[in-house]
């Protein structure tokens, strides 16, 4: 049984048809990416599950319950994240009032706040060292990785990520990819929107790619790495 | 870390409670820093004014000093009620980068609900035998209540269906609202025995108390504060202490920061907006309505258009402030407040009676607001605005 599925998903800004019928699933311990150019829906997708966006038609059900009604803060409850894009720290809390804002609907008092706290700075220990700076002041990829800790707090169960390596240096890239990667093994369910195709492709179990709101190719990762026409228009090989 | 995991969150912990401690004081430390710096610039102003104009007129220079306590009090008293008021407009700008400009009305609503209380107790006998104190707490809170209540109710029908429009319209909903407002209460009033005018009946709250007496020549010049005033002034100072504890120090305060700096990432973390929104306008609009109870009280009537130029004076003081910043709305008030105190008291004694002091006191003292926004457009206290990404 698919973890999470969307079928035939069709969202709209205004009037501006953004999702054309999308359908996908993710199983229970994947990563599973979202590839595609710029505008083909992608991070749509991800606001569409995460309930930022209410499609008009069409289906997502996680654990078999029906979603596409529910507004974002009831979603997260049911163990959905987001990172979002551009990864909107809130720039005047500190950092570990952004991880406690990740927390808010735990009691931060308890053991298990605790522990969530812990396991953040041992996945980010540069978080720890900013504890009580304010979130607008750290770098590109500290922010990043906040994004990543402070979604991890809400206690997921699938994770979205949305372009987390977006203006990032390469060494950092990697950094976070390893990270992604260390967290799906240790169980979480990932769903990655990435326009750094390759990277994405050679951590993910499979993958979806997008073009004007609709999905084109839906593979294994390691089919769609060689897929020449991935190849050529996503991964930039020849 | 490995060895020891446990000492380096309690490390964390004991890190937040001296922050929330830190962030509790220190705004509270900022405006007394504010208020008796602006004390302090705006009384050497006077005196080296005083001083210059005392060759042609020597009694001058000793009534200006000799009036300068009493001018301070005046301005600290004018300074909190802004302050109160700012705050109103402060907090649903930070959420909703939204100007509610019938603001000043739920302030007046405030004062017309104290009015009907007084009302009510004197036609039945209260007013005599209730201490002033307990006075006081009642019409407050009623005023609170329904200050407050009426905020979300119009938040509810006049902006939240407005949410996703251009950013005038809601504006544009918020003068009707007013209004509305306005008419809304002048008909009650005036099919009540409240009447236009309505007086707001008080207990006696005894005689002005004497700070001091300056001597002056051959008369004395008496440092005077009421015992209203000092209510005022007290009420003032204890909702700002607790509105700080709560923005600062609990878990709905970090949402409200949360939302007013990103609200769709803070609806990703749980944060339930509408409600949020809604307990803002609450929030706002219940120290508006203690602003207009306090207000009535030391003026003696309210009637349905009083809050329109507090409005208008808090909403500057607000944006002198730095809007949507909650230190800076109260510091915005307390400046605009003594600049205000001190130029209707000090303008026309050194213009040789030419200008009233009184009339030309909100022209002084936009002016210098329009000065000191030409030099920090962001506010006393304002963060310069950074494009969002």
């Amino acid at each position: 049984m698919a973890l999470l599925e969307l079928q035939n998903i069709h969202t709209y800004y205004g009037k501006i048809h953004a999702l054309k019928g999308v359908s996908l699933t993710v199983n229970q311990g994947e990563i599973v990416t979202l590839i595609g150019a710029n505008g083909a829906g992608k991070s749509t997708t991800l606001r569409t599950i995460s309930g930022l966006l209410t499609p008009r038609t069409g289906e997502v059900r996680f654990k078999d319950q029906r979603i596409d009604k529910q507004p974002a803060h009831e979603i997260v409850k049911l163990g959905i994240a987001q990172s979002p894009e551009g990864r909107r720290i809130f720039p005047r809390l500190t950092v570990l009032e952004n991880l406690e804002m990740g927390a808010y609907l735990h009691d931060t008092r308890s053991q298990s706040y605790w522990d969530d706290l812990e396991r953040v700075f041992g996945l980010f220990p540069r978080l720890r060292e900013r504890v009580a700076q304010k979130g607008g002041t750290l770098s590109g990829g500290e922010q990043q990785m906040l994004a990543i800790g402070r979604a991890l707090m809400t206690r997921p169960q699938v994770l979205l990520l949305d372009e987390p390596s977006m203006g990032l240096a390469p060494v950092l890239v990697e950094q976070i990819f390893a990270i992604i990667q260390m967290i799906n093994t240790q169980g979480m369910t990932v769903l990655l929107v990435e326009q750094n195709a390759l990277q994405a492709l050679n951590i993910a179990h499979r993958g979806y790619v997008l073009q004007s709101g609709e999905v084109v190719l839906a593979d294994s990762a390691k089919a769609l790495r060689e897929n020449e026409a991935v190849q050529e228009k996503y991964l930039g090989l020849e | 870390m490995a060895g020891e995991p446990n000492a380096s969150v309690r490390n964390v912990g004991q890190q937040r409670t001296v922050e929330i401690i830190r962030m509790v004081l220190l705004p509270l430390v900022q405006l007394a820093l504010f208020i008796v710096g602006s004390a302090v610039v705006l009384g050497l102003i006077i005196v080296v004014v005083a001083f210059l104009l005392s060759r042609s007129d020597p009694m001058l220079f000793q009534t200006a000093l000799a009036i300068l306590p009493q001018v301070m009090i005046d301005g600290v008293v004018r300074g909190f009620l802004f302050a109160t008021i700012a705050l109103g407009y402060t907090m649903v700008y930070g959420v909703l980068e939204f100007i509610n400009f019938a603001h000043g009305e739920i302030f007046m609503v405030g004062g017309f609900v104290g009015a009907g209380v007084g009302y009510l107790m004197q036609q039945i006998g209260l007013l005599t035998i209730l201490p002033p104190l307990l006075f006081v707490l009642i019409t407050v809170l009623a005023g609170m209540t329904v200050s407050g209540l009426l905020a979300m109710t119009t938040e509810r029908i006049a902006y939240r269906p407005l949410r996703g429009a251009p950013r005038l319209v809601p504006l544009i909903s918020a003068i009707g609202m007013s209004l509305v407002l306005q008419d809304l209460v002048r008909l009650i009033a005036t099919s009540t025995p409240l009447g236009f005018n309505a007086r707001f009946e008080t207990p006696d709250f005894g005689q002005a108390i004497k700070l001091a007496e300056i001597p002056l020549g051959e008369r004395s010049m008496p440092v005077m504060i009421s015992p209203k005033a000092i209510i005022f002034i007290t009420v003032a100072v204890l909702m700002l202490i607790a509105l700080n504890y709560l923005v600062n120090a609990t878990r709905l305060g970090k949402a409200i920061r949360a939302t007013a700096q990103d609200m769709s990432t803070a609806s990703l973390m749980g944060v339930n907006v509408n409600q949020i929104i809604a307990l803002t306008f609450l929030i706002g609009g219940a120290l508006g309505g203690a602003a207009g109870v306090l207000f009535g009280l030391n003026i003696g009537t309210v009637n349905p258009y009083m809050g329109f130029i507090p409005g208008i004076k808090a909403f500057t003081a607000a944006v002198l402030g730095g809007i949507g910043n909650i230190t800076g709305a109260m510091v915005g008030g307390i400046v605009l407040g003594f600049l205000e105190a001190f130029v209707s008291s000090y303008l026309s004694m050194f213009t040789g009676g030419k200008f009233s002091g009184a009339s030309y006191a909100d022209i002084a003292a936009f002016s210098i607001l329009i000065l000191i926004l030409i030099f920090r457009p962001s506010g006393l206290l304002g963060e310069a605005v950074t494009q969002k990404v």
